[in-house]
């Protein structure tokens, strides 16, 4: 307000004002909130309520189809602690995760470095690569298993007749868990390239142009100098994504091994499906379902607070 | 330090000509601008001049020696970026310190830790800190070599820029559009930055710009570019009071000539009812195109010069001077823009000679007559011209 205007405008004017002033933020707050009622109903209902649910069932011994059911506490959790089934899976779920997270990530880095300087051609291997994406993981299983069959496949079949024995991946205990997760390397890769080649297009040409002039146009110094640390934020992102997904490695174990040979391949999300829908106890596999829950979700926020920061500039 | 000569250089992509047979020569520590407008191949030639784009044909040679054959980084030019280009992963120090670096480590060197193994690393990276230093000192950025680029601001990020084109003390810098990302006041202040730079540097520098005021400031000569072939090269002042042709005269000069539609008659020019006592080379009957500078067309009293009766429809005051928007009566309607000094202004307002229509005289020494192609028929001689104005702002 200006100090001409403030005689001519009568003392109580102002006061109005702020009280209309302050009604009409109550109303829109109140209209917000409203606004917001529907997506907030759908995330508890879709999101947070189920979960709630899991973790309430992991404290009861409540059987599938049961009628009677107790709290007991922490007592599934302490099963788990004595459990050998679980320590194995959890186990083999890491190993399984520490082959493919690399395995697939740097893989389609590469795969997606190659691509990408095709010109021509780029359109036919992307699709090429991002087949496996799209297939139905079941059915692929019951390829994969056939190709590596001894007695059947192509593949002891190339061994046979180059006088080398037959190998039995999915029947070795050595050879089980590097057998999945080739699979999942598979699977994984055209997926990743995909989400590699979106980060090479963003990456300006004059920094290229300008490595070119400043000297840095080695291959190898033009990946280190300008394509790698362009690519942070998206490695990032690639690599949590791709432990996530390898984390709940399901599919083929559950067609292809079963968990076997020796229980060499059980792996988390195999035993939570054994003990809630084989044993119907759903309180232990809630449990299960936890500590699945709790190691992904330490992966994201890992992602949104630490790599993250480090990777944009 | 190096002239550079660039011999009818050649360029198509996918089929369509971008520079056709350009030959250009640059003097040792000449600062050269190109401009034009989008498209009109500019930046290819500074590209090939920098070995990013190989030429079709023709050759490059910089201080006598062919280059086209050397990758970039051995041609010894600089660059500076529209977009800056500076690598935002590291600090301004590094971006600076990146061509010594490549320059003078070797690739086992520069890797992160077996680098470190290397006797003579510490005592090259010792001088490179030195040399960096001191370009910073002199770009005024010393007090910001730890910051990465994204915390930088536009200007900043400029000298870094440029600083990172001068530590490796190039035989030629080239420059492509580096003030357009700059808002308005400091694109001024750069403008005088860059001359000054290059004084005090003496190196050889090729600018590319469609802003016409910055080759008009900047340039010792400037190359008027158009659909890949260069239209006029020569002083700013040639090619603002000599402009060679239409698309010249046209493009330099801000507000831009007035265009009107003219006959070749026995004495001379018709345009508007004026007659215009100049030599034409063309046919009695011809028609031509009459380019007048809007501050050639004078408010006072005619005395015997040729006029123009033109309908007002608007006024801009700028402080010291005026335009005058309109349309020329009888020269086919066409708008004209006349330029005056606020005293003249003034007068004829006084005189009431602005009474919605306003008679000017137009100086025929000064008004370039172009046949139907837009080429310069009835050249005056180059001196008369340039004694005529002084050089805006040089």
């Amino acid at each position: 307000m200006t100090v001409l205007a403030a005689p001519s405008t009568p003392a109580p004017a102002p006061a109005a004002a702020t009280v209309r002033r302050a009604v009409q933020s109550r109303v829109e707050a109140r209209a917000g909130y409203l606004f917001a009622t529907p997506a907030l109903v759908l995330i508890v209902t879709i999101l947070l309520a189920p979960i709630a649910v899991v973790i309430a069932l992991a404290f009861t011994d409540y059987q599938l189809g049961a009628v009677e059911w107790a709290w007991i506490g922490l007592g599934n959790y302490e099963r788990m602690l004595d459990d050998p089934v679980f320590w194995r899976s959890l186990a083999n779920t890491f190993i399984y995760v520490a082959i493919v997270v690399p395995g697939s990530v740097v893989f389609a880095l590469v795969v997606a470095i190659l691509v990408n300087e095709r010109k021509k051609t780029r359109t036919l291997y992307q699709i090429i690569y991002f087949l496996p994406v799209t297939t139905t993981l079941i059915a692929m299983s019951v390829v994969w298993h056939f190709v590596l069959n001894p007695q059947i496949g192509p593949i002891a079949a190339l061994l046979r007749s180059l006088g080398l024995p037959a190998m039995d991946v999915f029947g070795d205990p050595d050879l089980v868990l590097a057998g999945l997760a080739t699979i999942g390397i598979w699977q994984l890769v055209g997926f990743n390239m995909v989400l590699f080649l979106a980060g090479l297009t963003a990456i300006p040409r004059d920094l290229y142009d300008a490595a070119d002039i400043d000297g840095a146009d080695h291959p190898w110094d033009r990946f280190v100098r300008v394509t790698w640390p362009m690519l942070g934020p998206t490695t990032v992102f690639v690599v949590v994504t791709t432990t996530i997904t390898a984390f709940r490695v399901f599919d083929t174990v559950a067609v292809i091994t079963r968990g076997g040979p020796l229980g060499r391949s059980e792996v988390l999300l195999y035993a939570m499906y054994l003990e809630g829908f084989q044993y119907f106890d759903i309180g232990y596999a809630a449990a299960l379902t936890v500590v699945f829950l709790v190691t992904v979700v330490a992966l994201a926020v890992m992602q949104a607070f630490f790599l993250d920061r480090k990777v944009h500039y | 330090m190096a002239a550079l000569e660039i011999d009818t250089v050649s360029k198509s992509f996918g089929g369509s000509a971008v520079l056709k047979a350009v030959s250009l020569d640059v003097r040792d520590g000449e600062f050269l601008t190109l401009v034009g407008s989008s498209g009109c191949g500019k930046s290819t030639i500074l590209r090939v001049i920098a070995g990013l784009e190989p030429q079709d044909a023709g050759a490059v040679r910089i201080g006598g020696r062919p280059v086209d054959h050397l990758r970039p980084k051995q041609r010894n030019v600089a660059m500076v970026f529209q977009s800056y280009a500076l690598y935002p992963h590291m600090s301004v120090k590094d971006n600076i310190a990146m061509p010594l670096i490549m320059q003078r480590l070797r690739l086992a060197e520069r890797l992160p830790l077996v680098g470190r193994l290397s006797p003579r690393r510490a005592k090259v990276m010792a001088e490179i800190d030195g040399e960096v230093g001191a370009v910073a000192r002199q770009l005024h950025i010393e007090q910001l070599l730890a910051r990465k680029p994204a915390q930088l601001s536009g200007g900043q990020r400029q000298r870094v820029a440029l600083g990172r084109a001068m530590v490796r003390r190039p035989d030629v810098f080239l420059m492509d559009e580096p003030l357009s990302n700059l808002d308005a006041k400091l694109r001024v202040h750069m403008r005088t930055e860059l001359t000054d730079l290059h004084r005090r540097l003496g190196v050889t520098f090729v600018y590319v710009t469609h802003d016409q005021v910055e080759a008009m400031t900047m340039s010792d000569r400037v190359a008027l570019m158009d659909e890949g072939r260069i239209v006029q090269l020569g002083t700013p002042a040639d090619l603002y009071h000599d402009p060679l042709d239409l698309r010249v005269a046209r493009f330099i000069g801000s507000p831009g000539v007035n265009v009107l539609p003219g006959t070749v008659t026995g004495a001379g020019v018709e345009v508007g009812g004026a007659q215009l006592p100049l030599p034409v080379a063309a046919a009695e009957g011809a028609a031509v195109q009459v380019g007048l500078r809007p501050e050639t067309l004078s408010l006072d009293p005619p005395a015997g010069r040729p006029v123009l009766k033109i309908r007002l429809s608007a006024t801009e005051n700028l402080g010291a001077e005026v335009f005058l928007h309109g349309r020329a009566d009888g020269a086919g309607d066409s708008p004209i823009i006349i330029r005056a000094p606020l005293d003249a202004f003034d007068r004829a307002r006084a005189a009431g000679r602005l009474d919605g229509t306003v008679t000017v005289a137009v100086d025929p020494a000064r008004a370039f007559v172009f046949d139907a192609d837009g080429r310069r028929v009835g050249r005056r001689p180059v001196e008369a011209a340039v004694v005529r104005m002084p050089v805006p702002a040089e």
